[in-house]
C-alpha cells in the first residue's frame, strides 16, 4: 500500500469517531429530558390520586353514599396498579422499601375503610331501626295514655306525654345529645310506668304498663348498639383520617427518592458519554499514531542498523517486510553486512581456541586448592572430637610428661579427685596417691620406663577433700620416633563403691557358708547335749550320789550348758534362723546388755540418746547379743580401762549416707559405740566381720561374724571405723518402727510340778533321746509309749485312741530323717483328735515352728537340750492349763 | 493493516451497542391507573350468634374471581329489618342481601325492589340443583323466581342428654308426655323450657307448634294470611295451651329479658332442660363456651303431637339472596349469585350455622350424625311451614310477636291479649296478600 492510501485512511478513522462521539450524546441528552419528563408525569398523577381518595372519603363520611365507597376503592385500586407498574429507575433496596411501606400503608386503608363502611352502614341500620323502635314507643305510649286516665293519675300521665315528646325530641337529631341525657331520660320515664306494673294495678293498665316499658327497653337495647357503633365509627374515622397522612408522608418520600434516582442516572449518562468521548478521542489518537509509525519506523530501523554495523555489530539485520521501496533498500542492507560477517567468524574461532586453553589450566589449579581446603577440614573436626570424647568420657584422663608432671587433666579426672584441671596442671603425679600406695605406684612407673609397655594397676588414692578412694589405672607411656618416652597417659576408674559391694557381697557369702555348716552342727550337737544333759539332770537326782560324784556331774552340767551355749551361736548363722521380732526400744536393751557385760570392770559408760528413740522392730534376745559382742570387742580394746561412748539417735528418712544408700527412704535408729582403745590397722579392719577371725587368742571368731549376721537378718546395716592410736567406732543402723512398743510376755513359772499321771506318747529318731525323755516322764509318773517316727506315731495314737484310753500328751521330734516329722504326724493326729495336746522337740531352736508352734498346732516347745526340769515345767503347764479350761 | 482496521471496526461497535443498551429508556409510558376489581355489596343479618360460616362462604366465592368482590357486610339482625326497606326506599340499596322465604320477600316483591332471577336461573340450570319443593315454596313470587334459597333451617326441641338420662326421661312423643316430662324437671329444681325472647322473635316457635298441631296448617295458612281471626277458638285454644304452661312455672323466669343464646347457654349448663329452637342454635351448643358433642351431650326431639289426626308439619325458615332492581353493579351481582349454591361453598355456610344446604349437591353424608337425622325429619315431615314472621305480613307479626312477649309476662290475660291483638290488626288498613 503507498504512502498516499495509508495517510487517507487516517483521516477517515477519525472522521467517523467524531460523529459516534457527537450521536450518543445527543441520544444521552434525549433520554435524560425524556425521563425528567416522566418523573414530572408520575408524581403529578399520583397526587391527583391522593387527592381523589382524601376527596371521595370525605364524602362518604359525610353523605354515606355507596358510590363514594366504590369510589374510593376505585382510587384505591388505582395507586396500586400505578405504584406496581414498572418502576421509574432501577430498583434499590431503599425504595423496595419504601414500596412495601406504602403498599402495607395502603392495604391497611383499604381494609380500615372497608370496616368503616361496614360500620356506617350498621350505623345506619341502627338509625332505621331506632326510628322504628321509637315510634312503637310512641304508640305504646298513646295506647297506656288512653287507658291510664281511668287511674285518675292525670299529672302523671302529663309528664309523660312531655317526656316522650323530649325523646322524640332528641331521637330527631342525635347527634346534638349527649349519650348520658338520653339515658337519663329513658330511666326517668321507666320510673314513670314502674309503679303500673305493680301486682295491684288494674289488668288492663298493667298490661299496657308492660307495653310502654317493653317498648322503652327495646328502644333502649337499640340505643345502647347505637351509641356504640357511633364510637366505633369515630374511631375509625380517625384512624383513616392518620393512615391517609401517613400514606401522603410516604408518597412524598417515594417521588423524592424516584426524583433523586433519576437525577443522579442523568448526571451518570453525562460522565458516560464523557467517558465515551474521551475513549473514543484517544482512541482515534491510538490509530493517527499507529499509521504514522507504519510510515516512519522501517526508515527509523534502516538508520539504526546502519549506526550498529559503523559501532562493529556485523549481526544486525533490517526486519521491514513491505514492498515499498524502503523494503528494497533494506534487502541490499542485509546482504551487504552478511558478507562481512563471515569473513569476521574465522578469527572470532581462533581466539576462543586459545581461550579454552587458559580455562582447563585454572580449573585444575582450582581443584588442587580446594583438596587441600578439605584436607585441614578434616583434621580439625578429628581433633575437635577427640578432644570431645576426652571431655565426655566417664573415666579419668591424665597425660603426664616424661618428669611424671601432669600436663592435663580431663573434666572426668576433676569430679573423681577434686582438682580443676587449672590446679592440677604441673603437679606430680604422686599428689593424688595415698600414703600407703605411694611406693605401689612408684613401681609401677619404673616398670613402664624399663618395658616401655602399659601397666594395670588398682591402688589407693586421696581427694581434695582427704578422702581415700580406690581407683583401677590403665598407665601407658608415649614414645617418639626413636622409641624414647615423651610422656604418659593414665586412665583411672573410681572403684571405691564397687570395691565395697563386692568386699560386702563376698562376707556374706562366707556367713552363709558357715550357716549351713554349722546349723547342721548344731543340730546334732544339740541331740547329743540332750542326752547328756538330760542323763546328767537324771543322774542328779538320785540323792544316793556321792559328794564327789554330784560335783562332777555338775561339772560336766555346766560345760554341757556351756556347749549349749555355744551351739546357740552356731545357729544364728543357721539358714531359716530368722529372729523373732517385735517391737521393742532399743534403748532399754543398750542400757540392759551394756550394764551387764561391763558390771565391776574398769570401764565406764557414756551414753548419749535422742530423747524419745523410735522403737524398732527386734529380737531382744539377738540385739542384745550383738551389743554384748560389740562392747566385749571395746573392753577387749582399752585393757588400761577407760569409757565407751554409747549413743543413739534418729535418723529421718531423708538421710543421705551413701553407705545406707540401700536403707534410705526409711527412718532409722543410729546406734553408735565408740572406744578409747588402739584401734585396728585396716587390713584388721577390712575382716573384722569374718567368721573365726579373730584377734584373741581364746577368741572363737564368731562374735562379730554373728553380729554382722544378726543386723543383716533385722534388714539393718553395721559398719566400723578406726583410727589407729585413738579408738574404733561400730555404727548400727536399725529401721525404726511406727507400731507401739510390745508388752512383756507372761512369765510362767518353771516351779510346775505333774499334779496327774498321764499317757504320754514320745517320737524321736534319736534312740538316746527317746531312753532319756522315757525316763524323765517314768520319773514324774507319767506313762510313756516310744516310737521312732511320724507313722508308727499316728498308728499308735490310733491304737490307743480306738482302745478307749487315750494317749494325753504327745512329745515329737521335728525333723526325723528318712520319716514322717514333727509337723506333719502334728497335723494328721489333730485330725484324728482335734484337741489332742502335741509337744514340738527340735534341737533346731531357730526354726519358725518352735518360735512360732501355736500356729502349727502345737501346745508348747522344748528346744534341745533339755533338762528334766524344762519337760516337768512345760507338762505342768499344760496340766494347769487343762484345768482351768475344764472350769 | 487489514488486521488493524477490522480491529477498529468491531471497537467502535461495541462502544455503539454498549452506549445504546446503557441510554436506553427504562421507563414506560405513564398511564393514569384504573380500578381493576369491581366490587359488590352484600348486606346480611348472621351477625352475633348467628354468623357462623357466611365468611367463609364469601372467602370462597371471592376466591374463584379475580376480578369481581363481595363486600360482605353483618347487620344487627333486628335493624337489617328496617334499614334493608329504608335503602330500598331511598334508592341506594346493596346489589344483593340476604332475606327471609316467604311473605317478607313477597313484600319486597310487589314494592317493585326486587330484581328477577330468571335468566341466570335459566342459564346456570338452578331448578336442577334444588329441590322442586323448595323452589316452590321459597323462590317463586308472582310466577317468576327472584329468591336463591341459601339454607333452611328446622325448629326443633334441643335438650339437654344428662339431664333427661339423670331424671331417666325418654324424648316425648306426645305432649301430654312432654308436660309430665316438665312437672319431674322442675320438681328437680332444673328449668324445662329454657327461652330468650328479648329479640321478641324466638317466643314465635311456640305459638306456631301449638297452633299447627292443634288446628292443623290449613287454618294456620288462612289465619297468616288475615283470613282468620286472631280470635277464633284455634287461637284462643292455643294461646291458652301456652299459657298454662307458662303459667305451671316450666319457662325460666327471666324469658322477657335475655337473648335465644343465653337461654341455649342455661340448656348447656344443664340449668334448664330443653329449648325449642332452630338448628343455628347447634354452634352455641358446639362452640364456646358450651363445647358439647352432638347426640353425647345434646340432641333434639321434634314438637310432640297432640292431636294425631292433624297433618304432621315442621317450621322453620328458609335464608336467600335476593338482587335489587336498582343498585350499580347489579349486572356482577348477578354473576357471581349462582356460586352460593356450589357444592363448596354451602358445605361451609351449612358446618358454620348448622343450616342445611339447599343445593342437591351437597350429599346427605356430609353431615354429621345429629345433622343427618334433622334432614330425615325435614323429608319426612307431611308439610313445610315458615316461621310466624316469616309467614305473616311485617306488620301484623310485630303486633303478634308483641302479644308473645305480654303472655310470657301476664299467661292470665292471654284472652285480653288476644283482644288486643286482634284490635291491632284490624287496625291494619292494608292486608298482606
Amino acid at each position: 500500500m503507498s504512502f498516499s492510501i495509508k495517510i487517507g485512511l487516517s483521516f477517515t478513522l477519525l472522521l467517523i469517531f467524531t460523529t459516534l462521539v457527537a450521536s450518543i450524546s445527543w441520544y444521552g441528552t434525549a433520554e435524560s429530558i425524556r425521563n425528567q419528563n416522566a418523573i414530572y408525569i408520575f408524581s403529578s398523577d399520583l397526587k391527583q390520586k391522593f387527592s381523589r381518595l382524601a376527596i371521595a372519603e370525605l364524602n362518604y363520611s359525610t353523605e354515606r353514599q355507596p358510590e363514594y365507597s366504590k369510589q374510593v376503592f376505585a382510587t384505591i385500586a388505582s395507586i396500586r396498579k400505578q405504584l406496581s407498574k414498572e418502576p421509574l429507575t432501577a430498583g434499590t433496596g431503599e425504595r423496595h422499601r419504601l414500596l412495601e411501606q406504602i403498599t402495607s400503608e395502603l392495604n391497611g386503608y383499604e381494609e380500615n375503610f372497608l370496616r368503616y363502611t361496614r360500620s356506617a352502614i350498621d350505623y345506619e341500620a341502627l338509625e332505621s331501626r331506632l326510628y322504628n323502635e321509637l315510634d312503637k314507643l310512641s304508640s305504646a305510649t298513646t295506647d297506656f295514655l288512653k287507658t291510664s286516665p281511668a287511674q285518675g293519675d292525670e299529672v302523671n300521665d302529663y309528664i309523660l306525654e312531655i317526656m316522650l315528646n323530649n325523646l322524640r325530641h332528641f331521637s330527631a337529631s342525635f347527634v346534638d345529645v349527649t349519650r348520658d341525657n338520653h339515658f337519663q331520660l329513658i330511666a326517668e320515664l321507666t320510673s314513670l310506668i314502674t309503679p303500673y306494673l305493680e301486682q295491684n294495678a288494674e289488668r288492663a293498665i298493667q298490661l299496657q304498663a308492660f307495653r310502654l316499658n317493653r317498648s322503652l327497653g327495646v328502644y333502649k337495647l337499640a340505643l345502647q348498639k347505637y351509641y356504640d357503633i357511633q364510637v366505633q365509627l369515630n374511631s375509625q374515622k380517625s384512624l383513616l383520617h392518620q393512615q391517609i397522612q401517613a400514606l401522603q408522608v410516604l408518597i412524598e418520600k417515594y417521588i423524592t427518592l424516584e426524583r433523586d434516582t433519576l437525577e443522579e442516572k442523568n448526571f451518570r449518562y453525562l460522565l458516560a458519554a464523557l467517558a465515551v468521548t474521551l475513549f473514543s478521542g484517544l482512541l482515534a489518537l491510538c490509530v493517527a499514531f499507529y499509521l504514522s509509525r507504519r510510515i516512519v519506523v522501517p526508515i527509523a530501523s534502516l538508520k539504526q542498523s546502519a549506526q550498529q554495523v559503523v559501532k562493529g555489530n556485523l549481526d544486525t539485520t533490517v526486519d521491514v517486510q513491505s514492498t515499498d521501496e524502503i523494503g528494497d533498500l533494506s534487502r541490499i542492507f542485509n546482504e551487504m553486512t552478511g558478507k562481512l560477517r563471515s569473513s569476521f567468524a574465522h578469527l572470532e574461532r581462533y581466539k576462543k581456541h586459545l581461550e579454552g586453553l587458559v580455562d582447563k589450566r585454572t580449573n585444575e589449579l582450582t581443584k588442587k586448592v580446594r583438596e587441600k581446603e578439605l584436607a585441614e577440614e578434616s583434621l580439625r573436626t578429628s581433633q575437635k572430637n577427640i578432644q570431645r570424647v576426652i571431655d565426655q568420657i566417664p573415666v579419668g584422663i591424665i597425660v603426664l610428661d616424661e618428669y611424671l608432671l601432669i600436663q592435663q587433666w580431663n573434666p572426668a579426672a576433676q569430679r573423681i579427685f577434686g582438682y580443676s584441671n587449672f590446679e592440677a596442671h604441673g603437679e606430680h603425679t604422686s599428689f593424688i596417691v595415698a600414703d600407703e600406695a605411694k611406693q605401689q605406684v612408684e613401681d609401677v612407673f619404673t616398670r613402664m620406663k624399663e618395658t616401655k609397655r602399659e601397666v594395670r594397676n588398682k591402688n589407693y588414692n586421696r581427694t581434695r577433700s582427704g578422702e581415700i578412694i580406690l581407683g583401677n589405672w590403665y598407665n601407658a607411656p608415649f614414645l617418639d620416633h626413636k622409641n624414647e618416652i615423651t610422656g604418659f597417659i593414665s586412665i583411672v576408674e573410681d572403684i571405691t563403691e564397687k570395691d565395697r559391694k563386692e568386699k560386702e557381697h563376698l562376707k556374706f557369702a562366707k556367713l552363709e557358708a558357715a550357716g549351713v555348716l554349722a546349723g547342721g552342727i548344731a543340730h546334732d550337737f544339740n541331740n547329743i547335749l540332750t542326752a547328756i544333759l538330760g542323763n546328767i539332770s537324771l543322774a542328779l537326782t538320785d540323792k544316793e550320789l556321792s559328794e564327789n560324784t554330784r560335783k562332777l556331774l555338775l561339772n560336766s552340767e555346766k560345760a554341757s550348758i556351756r556347749a549349749k551355749s555355744l551351739t546357740q551361736q552356731l545357729l544364728t548363722f543357721a539358714k531359716g534362723g530368722e529372729p523373732v521380732k517385735e517391737t521393742t526400744s532399743l534403748r532399754d536393751i543398750i542400757i540392759e546388755s551394756a550394764s551387764f557385760v561391763l558390771h565391776g570392770g574398769n570401764v565406764s559408760i557414756d551414753y548419749d540418746f535422742d530423747e524419745d528413740v523410735w522403737p524398732v522392730e527386734a529380737d531382744k534376745g539377738q540385739l542384745s547379743q550383738v551389743i554384748q559382742n560389740i562392747i566385749l570387742n571395746a573392753r577387749h580394746a582399752m585393757p588400761e580401762g577407760g569409757t565407751i561412748y554409747l549413743g543413739c539417735y534418729n535418723l529421718s528418712k531423708d538421710q543421705k549416707l551413701p553407705e545406707l544408700a540401700e536403707l534410705a527412704g526409711h527412718p532409722l535408729v543410729h546406734l553408735k559405740i565408740r572406744d578409747q582403745g588402739i584401734g585396728m590397722p585396716r587390713n584388721i579392719l577390712e575382716r573384722i566381720f569374718d567368721p573365726y577371725f579373730s584377734t584373741k587368742q581364746d577368741g572363737s571368731g564368731l562374735g562379730l561374724a554373728v553380729t554382722y549376721s544378726i543386723i543383716q537378718k533385722h534388714g539393718g546395716h553395721i559398719s566400723v571405723e578406726s583410727d589407729q592410736g585413738i579408738g574404733t567406732t561400730f555404727h548400727v543402723y536399725l529401721p525404726a518402727s511406727s507400731a507401739e512398743l510390745s508388752k512383756d510376755a507372761e512369765i510362767i513359772s518353771p516351779a510346775t510340778t505333774a499334779e496327774q499321771a498321764w499317757k504320754i506318747l514320745v517320737m524321736d529318731d534319736e534312740e538316746m533321746v527317746r531312753d532319756l525323755l522315757e525316763m524323765m516322764l517314768a520319773d514324774q509318773g507319767h506313762t510313756v509309749i516310744c516310737c521312732r517316727e511320724g507313722s508308727e506315731c499316728l498308728s499308735l495314737f490310733e491304737q490307743e485312741l480306738q482302745k478307749g484310753s487315750p494317749v494325753d500328751l504327745v512329745i515329737m521330734d521335728l525333723t526325723v530323717p528318712g520319716g514322717m516329722g514333727g509337723k506333719e504326724s502334728a497335723q494328721k493326729i489333730l485330725d484324728l483328735k482335734p484337741d489332742a495336746r502335741i509337744v514340738v522337740a527340735s534341737g533346731y531352736s531357730n526354726d519358725p515352728i518352735m518360735s512360732d508352734y501355736h500356729a502349727y498346732g502345737f501346745m508348747a516347745a522344748l528346744s534341745k537340750p533339755f533338762t528334766i526340769e524344762d519337760v516337768r515345767a512345760t507338762i505342768a503347764k499344760l496340766q494347769k492349763d487343762t484345768v482351768n479350761k475344764e472350769n | 493493516m487489514r488486521n488493524v482496521i477490522v480491529a477498529i471496526i468491531i471497537v467502535a461497535s461495541i462502544i455503539l451497542i454498549g452506549s445504546y443498551y446503557y441510554f436506553r429508556p427504562a421507563t414506560p409510558t405513564i398511564e393514569p391507573g384504573s380500578a381493576a376489581i369491581q366490587r359488590v355489596s352484600l348486606y346480611h343479618y348472621f351477625s352475633g350468634a348467628l354468623s357462623g360460616g357466611v365468611n367463609e362462604t364469601v372467602e370462597i366465592i371471592n376466591g374463584s374471581s379475580d376480578q369481581e368482590k363481595i363486600i360482605a357486610n353483618a347487620l344487627d339482625h333486628e335493624a337489617f329489618k328496617s334499614l334493608i326497606i329504608s335503602n330500598l326506599a331511598k334508592g341506594d340499596p346493596p346489589e344483593f342481601f340476604t332475606y327471609w322465604a316467604g311473605i317478607k320477600t313477597q313484600e319486597l316483591v310487589d314494592q317493585g325492589y326486587l330484581e328477577p332471577l330468571d335468566d341466570i336461573w335459566r342459564d346456570n340450570s338452578i331448578d336442577a340443583r334444588l329441590s322442586s319443593t323448595l323452589v316452590e315454596t321459597a323462590a317463586v313470587y308472582d310466577d317468576k323466581k327472584y329468591f336463591l334459597p341459601l339454607d333452611q333451617h328446622i325448629v326443633v326441641f334441643f335438650y339437654n342428654v344428662a339431664v333427661f338420662e339423670k331424671l331417666n326421661i325418654q324424648p316425648p312423643e306426645h305432649f301430654d308426655e312432654l308436660i309430665a316430662a316438665a312437672a319431674i324437671i322442675k320438681d328437680q329444681g332444673i328449668t324445662p323450657f329454657a327461652l330468650g325472647a328479648v329479640e321478641r322473635w324466638p317466643a314465635q316457635f311456640w305459638f306456631d307448634y301449638l297452633l299447627l298441631r292443634t288446628a292443623g296448617p290449613d287454618y294456620r295458612k288462612a289465619l297468616m294470611q288475615g283470613e282468620a281471626s286472631y280470635l277464633d277458638p284455634q287461637v284462643v285454644e292455643a294461646y291458652e295451651q301456652w299459657a298454662n304452661v307458662i303459667r305451671s312455672g316450666f319457662f325460666n323466669a327471666d324469658a322477657n329479658e335475655i337473648d335465644w343464646a343465653a337461654a341455649t347457654r342455661q340448656v348447656c349448663t344443664g340449668e334448664a332442660a330443653m329449648t325449642l329452637m332452630g338448628t343455628w342454635t347447634i354452634q352455641e351448643f358446639t362452640g364456646d363456651p358450651c363445647n358439647l358433642s352432638e347426640e353425647e351431650d345434646f340432641d333434639f326431639f321434634a314438637f310432640p303431637q297432640i292431636n294425631k289426626e292433624v297433618v304432621y308439619s315442621s317450621v322453620g325458615p328458609v335464608d336467600g339472596l335476593v338482587v335489587t332492581k336498582d343498585s350499580n353493579n347489579k349486572e356482577i351481582a348477578l354473576k357471581l349469585l349462582p356460586h352460593f349454591l356450589d357444592s363448596e361453598p354451602q358445605q361451609a355456610f351449612s358446618r358454620g350455622s348448622g343450616a342445611f344446604a339447599t343445593s342437591l349437591d351437597v350429599q346427605e353424608s356430609a353431615y354429621s350424625p345429629l345433622k343427618q337425622r334433622l334432614f330425615q325429619l325435614i323429608k319426612n315431615s307431611d308439610h313445610w311451614a315458615f316461621n310466624y314472621d316469616l309467614a305473616t305480613s311485617p306488620a301484623v307479626a310485630d303486633f303478634g310477636m308483641d302479644s308473645f312477649n305480654e303472655l310470657l309476662a301476664f299467661p292470665d290475660q292471654y284472652y285480653e291479649i288476644l283482644i288486643n291483638l286482634d284490635l291491632q290488626v284490624q287496625s291494619l288498613t292494608t292486608r298482606p296478600k
